[in-house]
């Protein structure tokens, strides 16, 4: 599970560190071309607004695998 | 006549200033975790292999802190966690979307060109299109390990082009990639080669740090998310011989069962 993050939000959180030595990965987008934070960061993280947002599941971008 | 027989010790202590380093880093007070380290750097020292390890990542103490350290030199190349990861007593578990690893360590700066060795200890068996040690110098070069892809062979690159090299039976305990020459580089699992390449003698060393459990892909975003769960790491400036492999095993394998979490 996910939650679709803004634009905006998602610079909000470039360069924050939500546990020791752990940052998110704000790169990565879902098949919708959407920002999102994992639920794993979700949980670990202590910031309201983002426990705060709705989840869904993930639908990853199609990978092309090279070798197949 | 005094008596002069005297206890044998069966083995010896010697000193282990790597796990003194990282108990001060780390603030590590588990005694089991302590001594596994100790004995296998006990292992590293008698048998030669500290000054050829640049890394090694022990994943022990169960949290992101405790498993940032590099055991070798807690000072350099502590790796930087992002996305999702969960960190436990079995080690480093990335969920396959979002979580890896950056190392710092950068292959054209760092590693040797010609002999090297990286690898790690996998308690998954699976196969999946996903890097598990990757640094792409430009498209299908630099070093890169696709462990066990969905047509179950292995494809990687140790400062070359990639390309299929073999089929890992599984992909459970210590799998090492190594080049030993400019035109030979091996892929051992359990210390134990699996087979043999001979790269092109042409070096293309990426100038983009490892990423573990991800590629990346020549400094755009990381791609290629791996779910293998990791309990050790490592990255050597020189290569093992075939011999020096399995023994380099064995001493990983002997930290995880000590730890009880061997596969």
């Amino acid at each position: 599970m996910i939650a679709i993050i803004t634009q905006e939000q998602r610079d909000s959180l470039v360069g924050f560190e939500f546990m020791p030595q752990t940052f998110f990965n704000l790169d990565v987008k879902d098949i919708n071309d959407n920002y999102f934070i994992d639920e794993i960061e979700i949980n670990q993280c202590n910031i309201q607004w983002i426990k705060d947002l709705p989840l869904t599941i993930y639908q990853p971008k199609i990978q092309v695998n090279p070798f197949l | 006549m005094r008596g002069i027989l005297r206890a044998i010790p069966s083995s010896y202590e010697i000193a282990t200033p790597l796990t003194d380093a990282w108990i001060v880093a780390t603030s590590e007070s588990d005694t089991t975790i302590i001594s596994a380290l100790r004995t296998f750097e006990e292992g590293l020292i008698l048998n030669s292999f500290v000054a050829r390890l640049l890394a090694v990542y022990p994943f022990v103490g169960g949290n992101s802190t405790k498993h940032a350290f590099n055991f070798m030199d807690t000072a350099n190349f502590q790796l930087t966690y992002f996305g999702g990861i969960t960190h436990n007593a079995n080690g480093f578990n990335p969920n396959g979307s979002t979580g890896y690893a950056k190392t710092g360590i950068i292959p054209s700066a760092n590693m040797n060109g010609v002999t090297n060795s990286f690898g790690f200890y996998s308690r998954t068996s699976i196969a999946q299109f996903s890097v598990d040690i990757g640094s792409t110098k430009s498209n299908h070069t630099g070093s890169v390990v696709f462990t066990k892809d969905t047509d179950n062979l292995t494809y990687y690159s140790n400062n070359d082009t990639y390309g299929p090299s073999g089929n890992l039976s599984d992909t459970l305990g210590l799998i090492s990639f190594t080049r030993n020459s400019s035109t030979v580089k091996k892929v051992f699992r359990r210390g134990v080669v699996n087979f043999t390449k001979n790269p092109a003698t042409q070096e293309i060393v990426s100038t983009f740090e490892f990423f573990i459990s991800a590629d990346n892909n020549a400094g755009y975003p990381a791609r290629c998310f791996s779910t293998r769960n990791l309990s050790f790491v490592y990255f050597a400036t020189a290569s093992f011989t075939d011999a020096e492999m399995l023994t380099f095993s064995n001493l990983v394998q002997e930290l995880q069962t000590a730890l009880n979490r061997q596969v």
